[in-house]
């Protein structure tokens, strides 16, 4: 690389983004607009100049924008948190996106807050929250005309508190400011499951699944899910029935998790998006540790490594056959 | 398989039923030679030839729990005997993974197991059988998440629709 | 008739109607307020509405219909038998209670579902009235009333110290005669029971009679519907946490020698809804979207005289990428 970084400020955004049409660098752009609920951003997808009206960079960039590189081909710009950049880089490895087709504007994160992670905190409900702000390193709020501060380790969203990325991993510009290094020194996402009995996790799994109603949020929102032919819908044979029933629920998940396993990197889309709050990450996270532990693989950091099921080693781990 | 099969089947004390998938180049060729040496196993094992153990689809194995089996085995050639070169490489990755995933959404790791056995190994097939299936016997009958099974009606259906 | 009750006597009335029904309220399970058994013994408190509509209790998204044994000679059918044993469900939202009536042509109209129907008849609706407005929800510009319904059996409004309680039905009146609980009270009472909405919107979105008539005028504009529904991502939740969508799949479980006919939720959201073995219609994403918007606000209105939509909110607070149906029905509107 010869010329270096371009590190555009906040308020430069629209204009590089509007000169990157201007040069036919790219032909969409995916951002991120204020949402019509508090606290909440949504999608903008801009074909054009003039579709970048309302453009927003603040602190609610929940969603994964890779998501739309699903459907929108061609030369794409695209603003990225460091998670979201391991997407790309996941779904340029799946061969489903070209490097060179992309302009990447990287957001180096510094967690994203989740309200009602901060409502907890407050001790209020979300209704009572009127205003959310970053202010350092803490988190400034307002509740029915009360102001308070919360520390940021409260306030972000759990998947923040264990995030190893938050500089995005390739980008063509970079959003300057605020990198700050992950708030907390826990290594992985702290579940409570993996030591119980074996009977424990059948009937926590069992509850969460009787409670799927196969809304297919979670498989939609992922950018790791490309299909364009789910196996739920084939029916010539039915592989997995659409009835949201527990054995099926089951089913459609632990396979969407054996699809998905190598491109998946708990972006954590899926749990944020579950309308019946099905801790789906859990699943997720379980998965990424072990292809790290087997496999030495983490998903979406290197451009170069193999998928892990697209090669192997004479040592692979054998000890579970006999 | 009639429904008259079926109930004189119920009638009988409950033995574990159990789905072998055997890669056609060493496993099923092994367990071959473990019926023309005359060696015993035993008979609750159904046995599904594929071409090669990379050709087990982990949703084989759900499927199989799903429609009410008790167990599942895999069996294929000794890592570097693949008929295709590579294709228990790549099982093996993908067994590792799901054996992980099962355990951890509480399917006891004994319901689904995995060997290497090789077209000459007529006593080591024998040998796995008799484990898998004493394993499973020693689990009971798998209520995990079957289909719906035996006499039941819509309603009976409807309230187990598990 | 309007009538009153006291907080200590509503549970003593409460009581005796779980010795004779099924009483589900809202409770939050696993972190979702969802309508369930439960030892609640007032109204709910800091409850907007439930995550799933209370629809699911009387259409369910998962349904067996008949099923078949075979043997060598026969094949014998049965049918599911019909819900049965006495339902009363608490804490109803006008807008929810009104979809179930907007259900009634689906299900009631050319063909008896008879589970709809046997639902509705074993069911006691009481119905709350709403005390602030749920965020995303538009209920009076689709002209519900959130403290008020006629759409129920009994209705609850809540004032400090008692409730008060319009009777709707002759069912209704029966059972608050039980036990001798409830005192009388008048309109006036009633009509002074009514409060300010907490975050209520101090006026309308939009004007629905522009949203019927424009959904049809706009019907022909690509272009219009391919900018709304551009971040949709095909998922089904707005269809399923809906009060008011009905569509389904049936589809068969068959095991050896018998099997089960079970029907369950589909959405038109999804690409394969009208696929069929030469042609998909709806193809493209904005043909899925632009028919949802009709159906609900167009044609279902000719065909029912009702739109198809409440303005619970479910679908604009949970869309996974915030494609927020005001919005729509605004730029519609216009």
């Amino acid at each position: 690389m010869s010329a270096p970084i371009p590190e555009i400020k906040k308020d430069d955004l629209v204009g590089l983004v509007k000169s990157l049409f201007q040069e036919g660098r790219v032909a969409h752009f995916l951002a991120y607009q204020k949402g019509t609920v508090k606290f909440k951003t949504t999608p903008l997808i801009a074909h054009k100049e003039e579709d970048l009206q309302g453009l927003v960079v603040d602190d609610f960039f929940h969603s994964n924008l890779a998501l739309y590189l699903k459907e929108i081909k061609g030369r794409v710009g695209i603003l990225t948190k460091g998670c979201d950049s391991r997407s790309l880089v996941s779904l340029i490895k799946e061969g489903q996106v070209k490097r060179e087709d992309l302009y990447i504007v990287g957001i180096p994160c510094p967690g994203q807050i989740d309200p009602k992670r901060v409502a907890a905190a407050a001790s209020c409900a979300i209704e009572e929250l009127e205003e959310i702000n970053r202010r350092g390193q803490e988190i400034v709020i307002r509740v029915s005309g009360q102001e308070k501060t919360l520390p940021k380790i409260q306030a972000l969203m759990e998947k923040c508190l264990a995030c190893h990325y938050p500089q995005p991993l390739i980008f063509d510009a970079l959003l300057s400011g605020d990198y700050v290094a992950p708030v907390s020194p826990i290594t992985r996402f702290p579940d409570d499951l993996r030591p119980k009995p074996i009977a424990e996790k059948w009937a926590f799994w069992s509850g969460q699944f009787e409670r799927c109603i196969r809304c297919y949020a979670c498989r939609n929102v992922c950018p790791a899910c490309f299909c364009p032919r789910c196996l739920v819908e084939e029916n010539m044979p039915q592989w997995v029935s659409p009835l949201p029933s527990k054995g099926d629920n089951f089913v459609f998940h632990l396979m969407r998790l054996m699809h998905v396993a190598g491109t998946c990197v708990s972006c954590g889309e899926c749990e944020r998006v579950c309308p019946m709050e099905i801790p789906l990450m859990k699943l997720n996270e379980k998965m990424a540790e072990d292809l790290r532990e087997l496999f030495d693989f983490v998903a979406g950091v290197d451009l170069d490594k193999a998928l892990p099921f697209r090669t192997y080693r004479q040592e692979d781990p054998d000890d579970f056959i006999k | 398989m009639g429904a008259k099969r079926e109930t004189k089947e119920k009638e009988k004390k409950w033995e574990p039923k159990i789905l072998a998938f055997l890669c056609r180049w060493c496993s099923y060729a092994g367990a071959d030679l473990t019926g023309s040496s005359r060696t015993s196993y035993p008979p609750n094992v159904r046995i599904l030839r594929v071409p090669c153990s990379g050709r087990v689809n982990p949703l084989f194995i759900l499927k199989t729990l799903r429609s009410g089996m008790d167990g599942v085995l895999v069996s294929g050639c000794h890592p570097g005997d693949c008929h295709y070169t590579a294709g228990n490489y790549n099982a093996r990755r993908k067994f590792a993974i799901l054996a992980r995933l099962l355990e951890y959404v509480g399917i006891d790791p004994r319901r689904v197991q995995f060997s290497w056995v090789s077209a000459s190994e007529g006593d080591k097939f024998a040998k796995v059988v008799s484990k898998v299936v004493a394993d499973v016997q020693a689990l009971g009958p798998n209520e995990l998440f079957r289909l719906p099974q035996g006499g039941q009606t819509a309603k009976g259906a409807a309230s187990a629709h598990e | 008739m309007y009538l009153k009750i006291t907080p200590k006597k509503l549970i003593q009335w409460l009581d005796g109607l779980k010795a004779q029904a099924e009483v589900l309220t809202p409770a939050k399970v696993d972190g979702v307020w969802t309508y369930t058994l439960s030892d609640l013994q007032t109204l709910p408190q800091h409850y907007f509405n439930s995550r799933i509509s209370p629809k699911s209790l009387f259409f369910p998204s998962l349904q067996a219909l008949l099923g078949w044994r075979s043997s060598d000679s026969s094949l014998q059918l049965s049918s599911t038998p019909p819900p049965d044993g006495q339902r009363a469900i608490l804490g109803l939202r006008p807008c929810d209670a009104r979809a179930l009536r907007i259900l009634e042509p689906v299900f009631l109209k050319d063909y008896q579902d008879v589970f709809y129907s046997q639902n509705l008849l074993r069911t006691l609706l009481l119905g709350q009235a709403c005390q602030a407005q749920c965020e995303g929800s538009f209920c009076e510009e689709m002209g519900i009333d959130p403290q008020d319904s006629a759409d129920v059996d009994l209705f609850f409004r809540e004032i400090p110290g008692r409730y008060l309680v319009k009777v709707v039905t002759e069912k209704g009146k029966n059972l608050a005669g039980a036990g001798d609980l409830f005192e009388e009270s008048s309109e006036k009472e009633w009509n002074a029971g009514q409060r300010e909405i907490r975050g209520r919107r101090d006026k309308p979105l939009f004007d629905l009679e522009r949203v019927k008539a424009g959904a049809g005028e706009r019907f022909p504009d690509e272009d219009f519907w391919r900018r709304v529904s551009d971040k949709c991502i095909n998922c089904g939740v707005c269809t399923y946490l809906c009060p008011t969508c009905h569509c389904f799949d049936l589809c068969d479980l068959q095991m050896p020698g018998q099997g089960v006919r079970f029907r369950c939720f589909d959405s038109c959201a999804f690409p394969g809804f009208t696929k069929m073995a030469v042609h998909n219609p709806r193809e493209e994403k904005w043909r899925r979207y632009r028919q949802r918007v009709n159906h609900k606000f167009n044609f279902f209105y000719q065909n029912f005289q009702t739109v198809a939509c409440v303005g619970c909110g479910r679908c604009v607070i949970h869309c996974p990428v915030n494609l927020d149906l005001r919005e729509v029905l605004l730029a519609i509107a216009r």
